[in-house]
């Protein structure tokens, strides 16, 4: 429940530097957000106005504070868990869309200062740019991306220096792409590699995801397996344990389906992706014949996927199809 | 499903471009079925930069204004996306708010991946910089901050690129880090050996310099 809380004049809401997951909403009284400006070094005080919310960015992102929350004079706040902010806010979208604009201007003004800083050298001409990814994809032989590359670069610069040399690429891609169309879509998404310089670990993931994508799952499990074994940092680890469950199920394996699933939640309880995982479980489950069973995983997936529409539509199917 | 939203959902077969790097941008997209590659060409390669799945948002730096895509998407699966403009931004939020909640959370995350790239990019010396790119990724790892040696599966042209130098500038910085002991370099990952001892290297730094 959200919580009423009094502070006295001159103390002291949260220091910058802290981390908590608390959401404050000014009742009466005086606060003001103290921080220094990172490109001046200046001193920035901003009065919280009656109603407003604060400590909502770094709440929610489980960052540091950012600045001191200093009472001026006897203040009535209301404090906020973030599930109960979310609940709030949720119910009043007015107050979300105002905050998206408050932070779209942030973002939009701390931007563009790194943009400044970054070397003007290292910007390239949005002009040039698209002209070079066309001609990339186009000496790699996928006319269809070059095709519509160069279709907006004439869109948007109908008098660019490029042009004529640009008509006349567009044909032969064109061209080429008709001499090509015996080839499908899948055989060129297999075609495309990362990077060269993407590390190891990287790599090894976009080429399973581009098995997967080609319905070679056995060929898939096999490299999801290596990322997760390898992946000793972790940022592709939590995606190739979820996609190797995932590729089991795609191949009709609903037992491994079920082992490596179960397993993930006896691991990490608190699986962000918890009501996706119930669903495969469900699903293989019902796919191997145990409706019953099924039907008790696809329930819990239903009720973790309170907020995700996609995913509660996707389980209510699967019910359905165990009902039938 | 997403209450009578689909008038505003757009399907897209599988292979194809759903935008460009340089295209300006004035939509953005919610992943409802389907996998979306995001890639940039760099040079003569394709660097593959993520693989985002249902539920997830890209291109929401259209919300600034005028700025080209800084990566190109492409439909890994027949994909279907939810499109969001300046024309139907607020009803869709009204209507969402679920999504409009994401797209808060995705916003905060950005500013502040900004700001710490802002005190980066402001530190003079490049020795500083390029331990605080380390820094940086360290904090976004998650792992235990009493944990003193630390494993980064990044190259000296990814160091580069977000501290804002040159590759040989980087890789001369990178020379002196590792004949100093300070980090160990392999060919596809970099290993930190004391992450407290890069701490003390950039604050001291930044004290010196503000």
């Amino acid at each position: 429940m959200p919580k009423p809380v009094v502070f006295k004049s001159s103390s002291v809401v949260y220091f910058q530097g802290d981390v908590d997951d608390r959401i404050y909403i000014l009742k009466s009284g005086r606060i003001v957000l103290r921080s220094r400006d990172i490109e001046t070094g200046q001193d920035i005080n901003d009065l919280i106005q009656t109603g407003e919310f604060f400590g909502v960015k770094s709440a929610l992102g489980h960052f540091p504070r950012e600045e001191d929350a200093v009472v001026l004079s006897d203040a009535q706040v209301v404090q906020f868990s973030v599930p109960e902010f979310e609940q709030v806010v949720t119910a009043n979208t007015r107050i979300i869309i105002k905050m998206l604009k408050v932070f779209s201007n942030q973002l939009r003004r701390i931007h563009s200062k790194v943009s400044s800083m970054l070397n003007q050298e290292d910007q390239v001409d949005p002009a040039e740019g698209l002209h070079h990814s066309a001609t990339f994809y186009f000496q790699n032989r996928q006319y269809e991306h070059a095709k519509y590359i160069w279709q907006r670069y004439l869109e948007l610069y109908p008098n660019g220096r490029h042009v004529n040399e640009v008509r006349q690429q567009l044909e032969r891609a064109g061209q080429s792409a008709q001499a090509q169309s015996s080839r499908s879509a899948a055989q060129e998404v297999s075609q495309r590699r990362p990077g060269e310089d993407l590390p190891e670990i990287g790599k090894l993931y976009f080429e399973a995801e581009s098995s997967f994508a080609n319905e070679k799952f056995d060929e898939a499990i096999d490299l999801f397996q290596k990322v997760i074994e390898h992946d000793g940092q972790g940022e592709y680890k939590g995606k190739a344990s979820f996609e190797f469950g995932r590729a089991h199920f795609e191949k009709g394996d609903y037992a491994a389906t079920i082992r490596h699933f179960s397993q993930l939640i006896k691991d990490a309880p608190r699986h962000p992706q918890m009501a996706e995982l119930l669903y495969y479980i469900g699903s293989a489950y019902g796919r191997s014949g145990s409706v019953d069973k099924g039907k008790a995983f696809l329930n819990k997936a239903r009720a973790s996927a309170s907020d995700e529409p996609v995913l509660r539509r996707k389980v209510d199917q699967a019910i359905a199809r165990l009902e039938n | 499903m997403m209450g009578g939203f689909d008038r505003f959902a757009k399907k897209i077969p599988k292979g194809r471009m759903i935008f460009c790097e340089y295209e300006p941008g004035n939509s953005f997209y919610l992943i409802q079925e389907g996998r979306v590659q995001i890639t940039k060409v760099m040079g003569n390669i394709e660097k593959a930069i993520d693989i985002l799945h249902p539920g997830e948002l890209f291109g929401e730096m259209a919300i600034l204004e005028e700025a080209p895509r800084s990566a190109s998407a492409i439909a890994l699966d027949d994909v279907t996306l939810l499109e969001f403009n300046r024309a139907n931004f607020e009803i869709l939020m009204k209507g969402n708010p679920q999504i409009a909640l994401t797209l808060l959370r995705t916003f905060v995350k950005r500013i502040y991946d900004q700001r710490r790239r802002f005190m980066i990019l402001k530190l003079n010396d490049v020795q500083a910089r390029v331990a605080d790119v380390f820094l940086m990724l360290f904090e976004g790892m998650n792992t235990d901050p009493d944990q003193t040696s630390c494993e980064f599966s990044v190259t000296s042209n990814d160091v580069a690129h977000w501290a804002g130098l040159g590759p040989d500038q980087v890789r001369t910085v990178i020379n002196q880090l590792a004949n100093q002991r300070r980090i160990e370099v392999y060919p596809n990952k970099i290993v930190v050996t004391n992450i407290h001892d890069l701490q003390r290297l950039v604050s001291s730094r930044r004290r010196e310099e503000e």
